[in-house]
C-alpha cells in the first residue's frame, strides 16, 4: 500500500495538480449551491 | 462542497481509468489559467475564509459575483476549444445569467429553504428579499425571481443537516468537472481532437 501510494506521488506531474486545482476552484467560483450549514456561518 | 464532491470523483475515476487501460493520465493545456485564481480569491474572502466571510458587507455580494463570474466566462472562452468547456461554461452561463438578472445573488425560494433548514430551525434566521445566511443565495418569492428555474430549485434527498439546493447551472458544472477529468484517461484516438496535450502521469505499471 505504502508502495502504490509512493509510486502515484512519484508520478504525478505538476501540471495534472495544476489542473485539477484550476477546476477545482473554477467549479467553486461558478456553482452556487446553497448547504444547509450557510446558515449557520 | 458538493462541486467538490464532483471532481474528486472524477480525477479518481479518471486516474482509474487511465491506470486500468495502463495508458498515461494527462491534461490538457488550458491557457491564462491565472484567471481562475483571479476570480476565486474575492470569493475566498467573501464565502471561504472563516476570518472574513462574517463581516463581509452583503452589499458587495452581487459585485463580488457578478465580477468573478465575468472573469470565469473570459476564461472559458480562451479555452472553449478544450473538450469539455463548453459544458463547464453552459454551467457557468446559466448561473451567471440568473444571477445576473436577480439582483446579483443566486435566488432561492422560501419553498426550497423550507426544504433545506430543519423544521425546528429558530425563526429570524432568514427572511425573504434578504441573503441566505453567508453563502450567494438571495430569498426571493418565485413569483419575484427572474429565469426561475434556473435558480436553486433542486433539493438532494440527504439527511436534512447535509442538504444541499442547487441549479441546473450546478449541474452542468459538476458534470462538466467530472468528464474533463475522467476524459484525461481515455485511449489516445478519443483525444485526438485535443490542441495539445500536455502533463502526464506515466503509465502505471
Amino acid at each position: 500500500m505504502k508502495n502504490a501510494f509512493a509510486l502515484f506521488v512519484a508520478k504525478i506531474d505538476v501540471r495534472i495538480v495544476l489542473f485539477v486545482l484550476v477546476i477545482a476552484l473554477f467549479a467553486l467560483a461558478a456553482g452556487a449551491p446553497s448547504a444547509t450549514i450557510t446558515i449557520g456561518g | 462542497m458538493i462541486l467538490l464532491w464532483a471532481v474528486i470523483a472524477g480525477f479518481i475515476a479518471g486516474l482509474a481509468r487511465a491506470m486500468i487501460g495502463r495508458r498515461a493520465y494527462r491534461a490538457p493545456n488550458v491557457r491564462h489559467f491565472w484567471l481562475v485564481f483571479l476570480a476565486f480569491l474575492p470569493q475566498f474572502f467573501a464565502f471561504n475564509l472563516g476570518a472574513t466571510r462574517s463581516s463581509f458587507p452583503d452589499r458587495a455580494i452581487p459585485l463580488v459575483l457578478v465580477s468573478s463570474q465575468t472573469v470565469l466566462l473570459l476564461f472559458t472562452a480562451l479555452n472553449i476549444a478544450v473538450p469539455g468547456f463548453w459544458v463547464l461554461g453552459s454551467g457557468l452561463a446559466l448561473n451567471f445569467l440568473v444571477i445576473l438578472a436577480n439582483r446579483g445573488m443566486m435566488p432561492i425560494s422560501p419553498e426550497v429553504v423550507g426544504r433545506l433548514l430543519p423544521a425546528n430551525t429558530p425563526p429570524g434566521l432568514w427572511a425573504v428579499g434578504e441573503r441566505f445566511g453567508l453563502g450567494k443565495d438571495v430569498v426571493l418569492n418565485q413569483g419575484d425571481t427572474v429565469l426561475w428555474f434556473l435558480s436553486d430549485i433542486f433539493v438532494l434527498p440527504l439527511p436534512q443537516a447535509h442538504r444541499w439546493a442547487f441549479s441546473i447551472g450546478d449541474v452542468l458544472i459538476a458534470a462538466g468537472a467530472f468528464w474533463l477529468l475522467w476524459r484525461m484517461g481515455a485511449p489516445q484516438p478519443a483525444r485526438q481532437s485535443d490542441r495539445e496535450i500536455s502533463g502526464t502521469i506515466s503509465e502505471m505499471q
